[in-house]
């Protein structure tokens, strides 16, 4: 349907975690500006694919390519894709002891000549942006993650989220224990980069709660590693009352 | 001082609970100039005892009796300051340009505030022994720098007995040199008495780094926390000795020691030495150390947000520097600039 | 609060060792002088009708013992050890014998106190047994030597088709000049096994070897051989105890274990000397590649204890797995923990102890990891714990680290504590009575270690830590 080239466009995609293929030949294409949720039962490859379009090296390509604004990706590394433009948020963000938040922060935005600012301009900005999260700015000054709760690390993902205003935001949720305060969290953050930017997002979760506030063009079904259905946003409270098996059962 | 004659300072950064020698990681001896008819490290001592002011004569050196003496005798800048109750000060010395080997009391009195500055910039030797009692209720704060310096050789010494409900604060930023010696001691003597304790080092080309943390738990409800990072490279060599000392009657106590190294560069030695001492059962006691390279997870992370893994380490390095700008006073801060532009 | 809390605290008794205290009478034995010299060493030899060149061994070590200093700066004291007081060989006199109604009733009525041919017909491939300085016992089972394996009195071993292979292999790992109690193993050491395991064999039940001292103010040194040959896999119980005496006993036996390419080796030990033993023991492995050396350690009795089982991961892909137990009770310092060098890539190691102190017990872990530059991508995981029972012990943990390899990962971790109150009110909130759970706690404690033993000798370390409850019910 769409005339001008998709942002991303996954062709074929087969994908292996050491020996045991995860992925199989999946395809998937997002639009520019458009907002996109990957659902599926636990263990589906959801993730998996997330972290594909990423590059982790724990997972190897055996066919398929990827292409972000229509040149091939297929074998550019993680750190270039990210300047491109794609971000994927972790459900569990590393910690990386000895580099403090700020410093972090002020390295990953320096790295993008687009963001440029000056000192003054990045700290007024990562303070606006650390009010908009209720983020406490003492996290600013600890360590990447160090210490931090699980809502705590949420929120210094949504943090890098705004500050990068990347095209593709790839978000990846847990399905179960998320608590309230951190779903509230993420809704924040993805509103907020919705206003900020003409961004594009890929939303994987099967927990809906987080989806109430957001406007959905497509959502596609990952079950056992393939991409088995896809619709619109009505699907959604379809897959709330239905659950995923209507599609394991096939 | 300036003489040829040199003297061995034996027992230097002593772990206090040592352990096998043929590790080598135990303690160590510094070559310095010899004082005046002074040939040997032990004679030191007894010259030395007179140059302490009497409030401070039963609190170790930080560094070990040896190197404290020495500092105590080689001193050509000596302060001795007094912060009254409930007032506040600063004290700052900048070693390297004209001022090199300093000796130094401060007494922080009840409900008084301390923020001792101490900021090492020499080209050549230069070294330092500081004596702080926080008496009740008082706060200090301790920020040391050892500036990164291809030619420099640095020796610290500090130590502190820290009274019932009082703090002690520590901030020690070790960026390398040619040898980097910092010994710190300190007594948690008071009920609820506590010290925070954050070591950041980096070390490149030959650097050599010592160090050595000693904190021993006496009052009820004492707290330590001793944070250790750093980042080493090339054929770097480096040694942390941290000793939490949990004694009997310290009930309630909470100690912990933490290092994070991570290393790069091939040629590198990291020895990393920490002890728990514990002789009281309510208390709790932890240390953990991970040593190694960024882990393909933490690789990933970053590299999700656009720094490759070569800049990963310059991120830690980068990020040391500008965790020492933000935290020390702006003579530090204009040294830093100056150094990053000299590049 | 507090003192609410200390009255409360969970009385973990003392090791019961009852079972284990017994002596019997010394007449009729052989018995050297107390005191070291080359005339006793010459004698020790003599008796044992050696080669050559272990009595050269022998006299060099005693060298080197005369010579050589304990570290001043570090280590329990062993002021209380008078060597001038200690005899380095005792023996009944009676012959090695493969079967129990041989041996003299004196002793076998021992080994069956301590239940030791019981085990042999239920659970182990085969068994030796030494009293004071000789074996008295040793035994395989047919099947096994079936398999070729070798499991015999190391004396006898020197003087069959296995010498050369003894003497290319004796104190090579663990060198006379390796400590002083080395050198006096060296020069003094008595009986002990050797183990042979031919290439690709799996020996389907554990060997034991039971060392018991009997003799007052006499010293055991025992040494142990073992060579797991490429693709082999045994597990070697060792089990050691002694009656009290007012006098001091010492223990400085040596243990030198060979681990080929893709062999594996468990080797276990149940130590439950008398609180009158100085144990200072000496224990190595030499892992080749793809080979796994796992230790099972549990230190219960002697005085003073010196412990520290080493690892030299040499092979590519190396492995080390050290579980450790250490309870210090009234009048016990023990010093105990594990070394680990590690000089191939993708070495591989992981350490876990415990450690318990009651009643003035002092109860110290150390180790060394050690990680060469040839150890690309080498991996340590070390964590101890250790748990206070009462504010009159100590507990020290002392891990030192040196790392020479950028691509190394190395981790280490450790806590000393109390049992919790949130533990013991959480176990509580379940309707759990409060001595119960403190039990729980503690029995949880040692589990880890317990899960690894083979059963019998599980039982036997649960029963040696018994907890006594304050006001418990009945």
């Amino acid at each position: 349907m769409a005339i001008s080239k998709p942002l991303i466009d996954i062709t074929n995609v087969t994908a292996l975690a050491g020996e045991k293929e995860i992925l199989h030949n999946v395809s998937l294409a997002l639009d520019a500006g458009t907002c996109h949720v990957l659902m599926g039962p636990n263990g589906a490859g959801k993730s998996t694919l997330g972290h594909v379009i990423m590059a982790d090296p724990e997972y190897t390509l055996s066919s398929g390519s990827i292409a972000f604004e229509g040149k091939d990706i297929t074998d550019m590394p993680t750190y270039k894709r990210a300047l491109a433009g794609i971000f994927l948020s972790f459900q569990a963000p590393v910690e990386v002891p000895g580099v403090p938040l700020y410093s972090f922060l002020r390295t990953i935005c320096a790295a993008r000549p687009e963001l440029k600012m000056t000192a003054r301009q990045f700290r007024k900005h990562v303070h606006e942006l650390a009010d908009e999260l209720e983020m406490d700015e003492a996290y600013l000054t600890r360590d990447l993650g160090v210490g931090f709760s699980g809502g705590e690390k949420k929120k210094v993902e949504m943090l890098q989220l705004l500050l990068l205003q990347p095209k593709l935001a790839i978000l990846d949720e847990t399905d179960s224990g998320l608590d309230v305060d951190a779903l509230s969290v993420v809704s924040k953050g993805i509103d907020a980069y919705r206003k900020s930017c003409d961004g594009t997002l890929l939303i994987i979760t099967h927990n809906t709660r987080i989806l109430e506030r957001v406007s959905v063009d497509r959502v596609h079904v990952m079950v056992d590693g393939r991409l088995v259905d896809e619709g619109n946003a009505s699907l959604i409270s379809r897959i709330d009352a239905h659950g995923f098996e209507a599609y394991t059962q096939e | 001082m300036k003489t040829d004659a040199m003297t061995t300072l034996e027992h230097v950064n002593a772990a206090p609970a040592q352990t096998w020698n043929w590790l080598r990681i135990n303690e160590r001896t510094v070559e310095v100039p010899a004082i005046a008819n002074i040939s040997n490290g032990a004679d030191l001592q007894k010259y030395a005892s007179e140059k302490i002011v009497p409030e401070f004569r039963d609190l170790l050196s930080g560094a070990g009796a040896q190197a404290g003496a020495w500092i105590d005798l080689a001193a050509d800048t000596v302060k001795e300051v007094r912060i009254a109750a409930g007032t506040s000060q600063e004290v700052l010395l900048c070693l390297g340009e004209n001022e090199h080997v300093a000796r130094v009391f401060v007494q922080v009195e009840a409900g008084a505030s301390a923020h001792i500055c101490v900021l090492c910039f020499g080209q050549n030797l230069s070294a330092h022994n500081v004596r702080v009692l926080v008496e009740e209720g008082a706060v200090c704060h301790y920020d040391m720098l050892i500036a990164k310096n291809v030619t420099g050789r640095h020796l610290e010494s500090f130590s502190a007995r820290v009274e019932k409900d009082a703090r002690l604060q520590m901030h020690q930023y070790v960026l390398g040199s040619t040898l980097s010696l910092s010994g710190t001691y300190v007594e948690l003597v008071g009920d609820n008495a506590q010290l925070e304790q954050v070591i950041r080092y980096m070390g490149e080309g030959k650097d050599e780094l010592d160090m050595t943390s000693t904190c021993i738990h006496y009052g009820k409800n004492t707290k330590s926390e001793i944070v250790a990072t750093g980042v080493l490279d090339d054929e770097a060599k480096k040694v942390l000795r941290a000793t939490i000392d949990l004694s009997r009657g310290c009930k309630g106590a909470e100690g912990s020691e933490n290092e994070t190294v991570v290393c790069a560069g091939k040629g590198v030695i990291n020895k990393t030495l920490p002890v728990i001492l514990c002789s009281e059962d309510d208390v709790a006691g932890n240390h953990g150390a991970t040593i190694g390279s960024f882990s393909p997870e933490q690789l990933f992370y970053l590299a999700t947000r656009g720094i490759s893994p070569d800049e990963a380490i310059d991120l830690l390095k980068e990020s040391l520097l500008e965790e020492a700008q933000a935290h020390l006073p702006k003579e530090a801060q204009d040294y830093i600039e100056k150094w990053s532009e000299r590049g | 609060m507090s003192e609410k809390r200390a009255k409360k605290r969970t009385e973990v008794a003392d090791i019961d060792r009852s079972l284990y205290d017994f002596k019997k009478s010394e007449e009729g034995y052989e018995r050297f002088d107390d005191g070291l010299s080359a005339d006793i060493v010459r004698e020790i030899s003599a008796k044992k009708d050696e080669p050559p060149w272990m009595l050269d061994l022998r006299l060099h070590s005693l060298e080197l013992y005369e010579q050589m200093k304990m570290p001043s700066n570090w280590g329990p004291s062993i002021a209380g050890l008078d060597m001038k007081n200690i005899s380095t060989y005792v023996t009944s006199g009676s012959a090695q014998v493969d079967s129990w109604e041989e041996v003299p009733e004196d002793i076998k009525d021992t080994f069956e106190r301590l239940g030791i041919p019981e085990a042999e017909r239920e659970s182990l491939a085969g068994v030796g047994a030494q009293y004071d300085s000789e074996l008295v016992y040793h035994n395989m089972r047919e099947e096994v030597a079936e398999l070729g394996v070798v499991y015999s009195g190391i004396e006898e071993a020197l003087h069959g088709p296995y010498a050369p292979l003894i003497k290319e292999h004796f104190m090579k790992l663990v060198p006379p000049t390796d400590h002083k109690f080395a050198a006096l193993h060296g020069a003094v050491w008595s009986g002990g096994s050797f183990v042979y395991v031919p290439a690709g064999v799996d020996v389907p039940f554990p060997l034991q070897s039971y060392f018991r001292l009997n003799a007052a103010g006499a010293g055991q040194f025992e040494h142990t051989l073992i060579i797991v040959e490429p693709g082999a896999n045994v597990h070697f119980i060792e089990g050691c105890s002694a009656p009290k005496y007012n006098v001091a006993n010492l223990h400085a036996g040596c243990v030198e274990l060979y681990v080929a390419k893709g062999a594996r080796l468990r080797y276990s030990t149940i130590e439950n000397w008398s609180k009158n033993m100085y144990n200072l023991n000496t224990k190595r492995a030499r892992v080749e590649a793809d080979g796994v050396i796992e230790w099972i350690s549990g230190s219960f009795g002697s005085h003073v204890g010196y412990l520290y089982p080493s690892s030299l991961l040499m092979g590519e892909r190396a492995r080390c797995e050290f579980t450790g137990i250490t309870f210090a009770g009234a009048g016990q310092n023990l010093d105990t923990g594990c070394k680990v060098h590690m000089a191939a890539p993708d070495t591989r190691a992981s350490v876990s102890t415990k450690s318990i102190s009651k009643s003035g017990g002092i109860s110290t872990f150390r180790s060394s990891v050690v990680v060469t530059p040839k150890a690309e991508n080498a991996r340590t995981t070390v964590s101890c714990q250790s748990l206070m029972l009462d504010d009159e012990s100590v507990s020290d943990t002392i891990p030192a680290m040196d790392v020479r390899n950028a691509t190394a990962q190395i981790g280490h971790e450790a806590t000393i504590g109390r049992i919790s109150d949130d533990t013991i009110f959480y176990l509580m909130s379940r309707g759990i009575a409060e001595e119960e759970a403190r039990a729980m706690v503690v029995n949880g404690f040692a589990e880890p270690i317990s899960k690894e033993l083979p059963l019998e000798y599980a039982v036997e370390m649960t029963n040696l830590i018994k907890l006594e409850m304050e006001g418990a019910i009945g």
